[in-house]
């Protein structure tokens, strides 16, 4: 695997659960469309633990940013109002298309048993970030591959898995 | 849901039933009631209050997890003497066990209630499942963000199939956002027709979480521990906007209460 700089977009450290609250968010109070500073205050966010969410949002296609404003995209609307399992489902497709998400899947799907170790992946990102970020890196990739039932850890062999 | 199928609230069945109970703290200081209190099925119901006035206490009276100093506790017609078998709690703290996956934390309840392994697996994976957790079933507690371990909590609690569900501030340890995602998902969970629990018994501090969410509200002061008023949402349809006029009305009444 050779990488380029693109292909290692980090992605930002958010809980899915949190995306979803945003969206709802948006849907709810604002008709899908509001300053991307007023978001803060009602929530009781700050902005730095704000711009990590608008980010994931934004990296999944569900908002976009623009001017000061974050507003939902079509994707975002029906995401929003979606129950449980069809979210799921929306944003499996979604999180395939994310750089590091898709490399890690590609390598595994290439690998025997869809097996490749964790560590292999966690060399790979310190060539482009610091020992501890490519580790919270991983960790994020893991959480949101979870949701997605893209791939899993197996904590026995210290190899991510292929999702059945 | 459809008015005419749903008995009207007094002439629903009591599930769980408080009898002049009151807690003193070293046999002598009254710190809760005396209050009675009826839990009814297929109710939602919230205990709301500021710290101190006894609602973290009701509720683990209710499940059966401390007994009162004086009064009677009822399950249907029967007293109630033990554990509250037909209850499960959900904590504000998660309470997983951290060397336990995701599977096994939600399939630990259910051993104790004598299902085999085969069937613990099927009926842990149903509820992970319907929390959205599916994907997680291998993590460990410590690789998921709070609102991911209250799911297994939650999990784990529907997942013995209680006919109530005790939830103790549940969201209060979580962001903002995340415990909106949690309140919406508790209340589809509740209307599912995949979920066998109907009763909720909710325990926050939030008014606008309780107006938001319940059939019914109990309002409590604290010093000691005593019902202000109840209030009856039956009628107010879901989901609620919270700058709803129906909201905003009895919200503000219930700080007035409280103020």
């Amino acid at each position: 695997m050779t990488a380029r700089a693109q292909d290692w977009k980090p992605l930002p450290h958010a809980p899915i659960a949190t995306v979803f609250g945003l969206l709802e968010h948006l849907r709810e109070t604002s008709g899908g469309k509001e300053d991307i500073y007023k978001l803060g205050g009602p929530l009781g966010y700050e902005l730095d633990d704000l711009l990590p969410v608008t980010e994931a949002a934004k990296q999944l296609g569900l908002v976009k940013i623009a001017s000061g404003d974050i507003e939902l995209t079509s994707e975002g609307r029906v995401v929003a109002a979606a129950e449980a399992p069809e979210r799921k489902d929306r944003l499996r497709r979604r999180l395939f298309d994310l750089p590091l998400l898709r490399r890690i899947v590609d390598a595994l799907k290439a690998a025997d048993g869809g097996r490749v170790a964790r560590k292999t992946f966690l060399e790979l990102l310190e060539e482009h970030f610091s020992p501890s970020e490519a580790e919270r890196q991983l960790g994020t990739a893991l959480d949101w591959a979870r949701y997605g039932e893209l791939f899993d850890h197996d904590p026995d062999t210290g190899e991510f898995v292929l999702a059945s | 849901m459809d008015a005419t199928a749903v008995p009207a609230e007094a002439a629903r069945k009591v599930l769980v039933r408080l009898d002049a109970v009151e807690q003193l703290y070293d046999r002598k200081i009254r710190i809760l009631g005396p209050i009675d209190l009826d839990v009814r099925e297929g109710e939602f119901l919230s205990l709301v209050g500021p710290s101190g006035c006894g609602k973290s206490t009701l509720l683990r009276i209710v499940a059966g997890v401390l007994r009162p100093t004086r009064g009677r506790v009822f399950l249907g017609d029967q007293p109630l003497t033990g554990v509250n078998r037909s209850a499960a709690l959900v904590f504000q703290s998660f309470a997983l066990f951290p060397w336990l996956t995701v599977v096994d934390n939600v399939a630990l309840g259910l051993e104790a209630r004598g299902l085999g392994v085969h069937e613990r697996l099927k009926k842990a994976e149903k509820y992970i499942d319907l929390v959205g957790l599916s994907g997680y079933e291998r993590a460990y507690p410590k690789e998921l963000s709070r609102g991911m371990k209250q799911l297994v909590g939650l999990a784990r609690a529907l997942a013995v199939e209680p006919e109530l569900l005790c939830m103790d501030e549940p969201f209060s340890a979580l962001d903002v956002l995340t415990a909106r995602t949690m309140r919406d998902l508790v209340l589809d969970l509740w209307a599912s027709t995949e979920v066998m629990t109907k009763s909720i018994l909710l325990v926050t501090h939030s008014i606008e979480e309780a107006v938001g969410m319940s059939d019914r509200v109990i309002v409590l002061k604290a010093n000691p521990g005593r019902v202000a008023d109840t209030v009856d949402l039956g009628d107010v349809p879901r989901p609620r906007r919270p700058d709803s006029p129906a909201v905003r009305e009895v919200v503000d009444r219930m700080y007035t209460l409280l103020a």
